[in-house]
């Protein structure tokens, strides 16, 4: 296999609050091969959005930091490098796409001041060459009219407008990855599938990386090869996408598919739709053991006690539960 | 914007009006007979009855005001009963000094005080927020006249290096001018400065927190780029607004101002108009600063647009 173009090993970023210490990462691990596309799923709250941070270097500081762990780009490690130097990373070899396309574009600045911007700044070009750029990259993310685009504001556009600007400025300066924080959850479900459409296209069009961040599984099913699924901070299972929805080990994971409306109608075995029981435990000094033991139904003493190792239990397929020999007792 | 503008213009006759009203009852509802204030001390109470008639005081109120406001709407102040001048000619020899000082004061306290504010928000937490916070409270609770007092002492009597007292016109050299301009400007700006910064401070923590900050970050924008354009233009309208109440406040710190450092302003003609009960330059006066509030006010909401282009008039 060859090297992965985004490596994060045994990352944990941690926040530093009045009340103790949040584990928002854990230890977490994943690799991302060029042109390839990596799903993070959990729930709200699992970390996912702290690990994409951690990767721009944007994690809110002085509370916030990252206190073990490597990332690397092509295997220069992010972590070593100065501020200045992490913001020729930045909207460059790593651009980003937010959750709130609402509130992601700065409100008193046109479109194209923004998308110039971020041209200038990491290509040296003319304002010209800029503004020509930013046309022809409007154009790539089918927004109409992009010159009279260009002079308009973030208020004069819609929610899936906007987004597609989003994704016009993080794919201007052709990155080598780019991290989409749930870039479909707050628009609705037609505009969500176009921008997914489109997003799949370019990546597949520019071989950018793509790490793909969603609490939705379907998601992730229709646009990753990879899938990461965490909870609590934690990596509890990774996995080719196919192999996953057909193989899933980890009672959370199943827990995920089992709430999941489309993908159980697939299954066709007439069970209802199942939510998981119970919350997502507080990261605040987390107790030992298996952080989904306190919602697993097949918890047992070893599981409030130990955390359970990641090990590979097919190709490619790695668990941290400490019952996935046991398969036929854990599927019902 | 221009429709706005006349619509803002003719929405403040009313309000011109009601200043106006209460600024004529001013003559009539103190304990001094404008008559005989008018008339002097030596009059006997004929010669006073004698000017009451032609002075039209002894028509009904309303009369009064009509003609009174027909003649201030053509431009007609009054003259003043001191010195027999026209209240407009008094303002105007007086308008320099106090338009030189509110000016500079204005220009002072913003440049000082929103780069102190963007600092004071950029490093929150720290020390250099915690200093700037810190002045900036001493500042503001520094009444005008012991700043001025202190300053004149310190810079003009020990160090002798700036003016006791005084002014000296644009027209005499700008280096003079400038010089006799410095103390009177710091000591009434400090207060003014101190709540652009707290206010800059306070508007722009909340928009460093925005999403779409983040979002510059991400774009691997430098710091000042950040602050400057993205935050600062996002956080310029609450800034703005706070600079015109301090201007609306200013009017009452110059009287006080030109009053420590002996300045033959508006502020000293008000006070010496009030204190002898010159009624015409108290009236006049009112209304001028009435008017310049009213269309600062306006000059504001208009700037507003200028700043976020959700805002169309
Ligand atoms: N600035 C912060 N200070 C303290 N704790 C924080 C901070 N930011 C995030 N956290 C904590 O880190 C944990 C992970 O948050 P994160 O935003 O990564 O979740 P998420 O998986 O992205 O959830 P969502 O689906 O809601 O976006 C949460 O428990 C949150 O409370
Ligand atoms: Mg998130």
């Amino acid at each position: 296999m060859e090297t992965p173009i985004l490596q994060i090993d045994d990352l944990s970023t941690h926040f530093f609050t009045r009340d103790g210490v949040v584990r928002a990462v854990d230890n977490l691990t994943c690799h991302v091969g060029a042109g390839e596309a990596l799903g993070i799923v959990g729930e709200s709250g699992c970390g996912k959005s702290v690990t994409s941070l951690s990767v721009m270097r944007l994690v809110q500081s002085p509370s916030g930091r990252i206190v073990n762990g490597a990332i690397r780009l092509q295997g220069r490690d992010l972590l070593a490098l100065s501020e200045k130097e992490m913001r020729e990373i930045r909207g460059n070899e790593i651009s980003m796409i937010f959750q709130e396309p609402m509130t992601s574009l700065n409100p008193v600045l046109s479109i194209g001041c923004q998308l110039i911007e971020t041209i200038r700044r990491h290509r040296g070009v003319s304002g010209k060459e800029a503004w020509q750029r930013a046309v022809d990259m409007l154009r790539l993310v089918q927004i109409p009219e992009p010159d009279q685009r260009m002079r308009e504001y973030p208020h004069q556009l819609s929610g899936g407008m906007r987004q597609r600007i989003m994704i016009a400025m993080a794919f201007a300066c052709d990155p080598k990855v780019l991290i989409a924080d749930e870039p479909t959850t707050a628009l609705d479900v037609t505009i969500q599938a176009q921008i997914l459409a489109l997003m799949s296209d370019l990546q597949k069009r520019l071989g950018t990386a793509v790490v793909l961040i969603t609490h939705d599984l379907g998601v992730v099913a229709e646009t990753c090869q990879r899938v990461i699924v965490m909870y609590a901070g934690r990596k509890v299972e990774e996995a080719d996408v196919g192999d996953l929805f057909d193989r899933p080990r980890h009672p959370y994971t199943k827990g995920l598919m089992a709430s999941m409306p489309h993908l159980h109608r697939g299954l066709g075995n007439g069970q209802r739709l199942k939510e998981i029981p119970g919350m997502v435990p507080s990261l605040l000094d987390p107790p030992p053991g298996c952080r989904f033991a306190g919602r697993c139904a097949h918890a047992t003493a070893l599981c409030t006690t130990e955390e359970p190792p990641l090990t590979e239990t097919g190709p490619r397929h790695w668990v941290a539960c400490w019952h996935t020999g046991a398969p036929a007792e854990v599927a019902q | 914007m221009l429709a706005y503008t006349l619509k803002r213009l003719a929405a403040a006759v009313p309000v011109m009006l009601i200043v106006a009203i209460i600024t004529f009852m001013l003559m009539h509802i103190g304990s001094v007979d404008p008559a005989s204030r008018i008339a002097g001390e030596l009059a006997t109470p004929e010669e006073v009855e004698k000017i009451r008639i032609a002075m039209g005081l002894d028509r009904p109120l309303l009369h009064q005001f009509v003609s009174w406001f027909g003649q201030v709407l053509s431009g007609d102040f009054g003259t003043s009963i001191l010195n027999r001048m026209p209240v407009l000619d008094l303002v105007g020899q007086r308008i320099e000094p106090t338009l030189s000082i509110a000016l500079f004061t204005i220009v002072f306290a913003v440049a000082l005080a929103v780069p102190m504010g963007v600092l004071a928000a950029w490093n929150a937490g720290t020390w250099v927020d915690h200093l700037i916070m810190a002045l900036a409270v001493i500042a503001f609770s520094m009444p005008v006249f012991l700043v001025g007092y202190l300053l004149i002492y310190q810079f003009s009597i020990e160090l002798r290096l700036l003016p006791v007292q005084g002014y000296k016109p644009l027209a005499g050299g700008v280096g003079p001018y400038l010089r006799h301009l410095v103390l009177p400007v710091v000591s009434l700006g400090l207060v003014f400065l101190a709540l652009i910064a707290r206010m800059t401070r306070a508007t722009m923590l909340e928009v460093l927190n925005q999403d779409y900050i983040r979002t510059a970050r991400a774009k691997g924008l430098g710091n000042t780029r950040i602050l400057v354009l993205h935050a600062l233009k996002n956080a310029a309208n609450p800034i703005v607004t706070t600079i015109g109440f301090g201007i609306a406040a200013l009017i009452g710190g110059v009287v006080v101002t030109e009053t420590v450092f002996a300045i033959p302003g508006i502020g000293r003609l008000t006070i010496d108009a009030v204190i002898r009960r010159d009624f015409p330059v108290i009236q006049g006066v009112i209304l001028l600063f009435s008017a310049a509030y009213v269309l600062i006010n306006l000059a504001i909401d208009l700037s507003y647009a200028l700043f976020d282009p959700r805002i169309r008039y």
